[in-house]
């Protein structure tokens, strides 16, 4: 694998550990009682340039690399199942996270006053930005078995 | 505060399409081959041609529910959260046992 691919691969994790912090961040201010809205929104909005970012690195690197050599050796092996069903599975989960991000900051920032004043609204995005935590959690889990996958 | 409210309520219909057309594109191209390569021959990558008609159907759906979207609460905006927490949380598991179901195969 070329240095170039390394780079790819390495802030593709980066930054799609860097998204599940940011949201994690979000989620610990937003449980607060009075979240400051602007540590929410900066949050979130890092988040969104995270999952992009690691969206566009991830994807050089698995068009280009990927599915021409790492894909054929796993499917040799032993854990065949690592491509077929956890890789299958976290390339297109991924797709959700930039747009569901994105959701995220707009609510945060268009709906501040909302959040600080409706607790029912409040509850809700929790729960939502719970579920992208969790989307991009469950893709990086995926992502470390994959990796094991190659080797053996 | 209203136009804000609209905003988001484009934006939230915008992520249901898009969770939706992910998972109703992904699906298909599993199930026919031929749309699979026409992604391949479109776009260079079926995963590329997802990524980029995803990001058409985001911006469009978020643009055009916003320009239509009637008045609304925080309530509603709060229920629409919900339902596209669901929504994902549906979407998820279809994508995860379909490919369960066509490894079995």
């Amino acid at each position: 694998m070329s240095d170039t691919l390394i780079f790819y691969l390495v802030l593709h994790i980066i930054l799609g550990s860097a998204g599940i912090i940011f949201l994690t961040a979000y989620l610990l201010s937003l449980s607060k009682k009075e979240p400051d809205s602007k540590s929410l929104k900066s949050s979130s909005f890092l988040a969104v340039l995270s999952f992009i970012g690691s969206w566009i690195f991830g994807g050089l690197y698995y068009t280009s690399y990927y599915g021409k050599v790492v894909k054929p050796i796993i499917l040799k092996g032993q854990y065949s199942w690592v491509h077929t069903i956890l890789m299958e599975t976290k390339e297109h989960l991924f797709l959700f996270l930039p747009f569901l991000t994105i959701a995220l900051f707009v609510i945060t920032a268009l709906g501040k006053k909302g959040l600080e004043k409706n607790e029912n609204l409040k509850k809700s995005v929790l729960r939502f930005a719970f579920i992208i935590v969790g989307l991009g959690i469950t893709a990086a889990l995926a992502g470390y078995m994959i990796s094991g996958a190659v080797t053996k | 505060m209203d136009k804000e409210l609209k905003m988001i309520q484009g934006v939230i219909t915008g992520s249901m399409l898009v969770v939706i057309f992910i998972a109703v594109v992904t699906i298909a191209s599993e199930v026919s081959p031929l749309f699979k390569d026409w992604l391949k021959i479109t776009f260079g990558h079926h995963w590329v041609g997802k990524s980029i008609l995803a990001s058409i159907v985001f911006v469009l759906g978020s643009t055009i529910s916003t320009l239509i979207a009637r008045e609304t609460t925080i309530e509603e905006i709060g229920k629409r959260i919900n339902l596209l927490t669901y929504l994902v949380v549906l979407c998820s598991v279809a994508i995860g046992g379909f490919f369960i179901f066509e490894a079995s195969i």
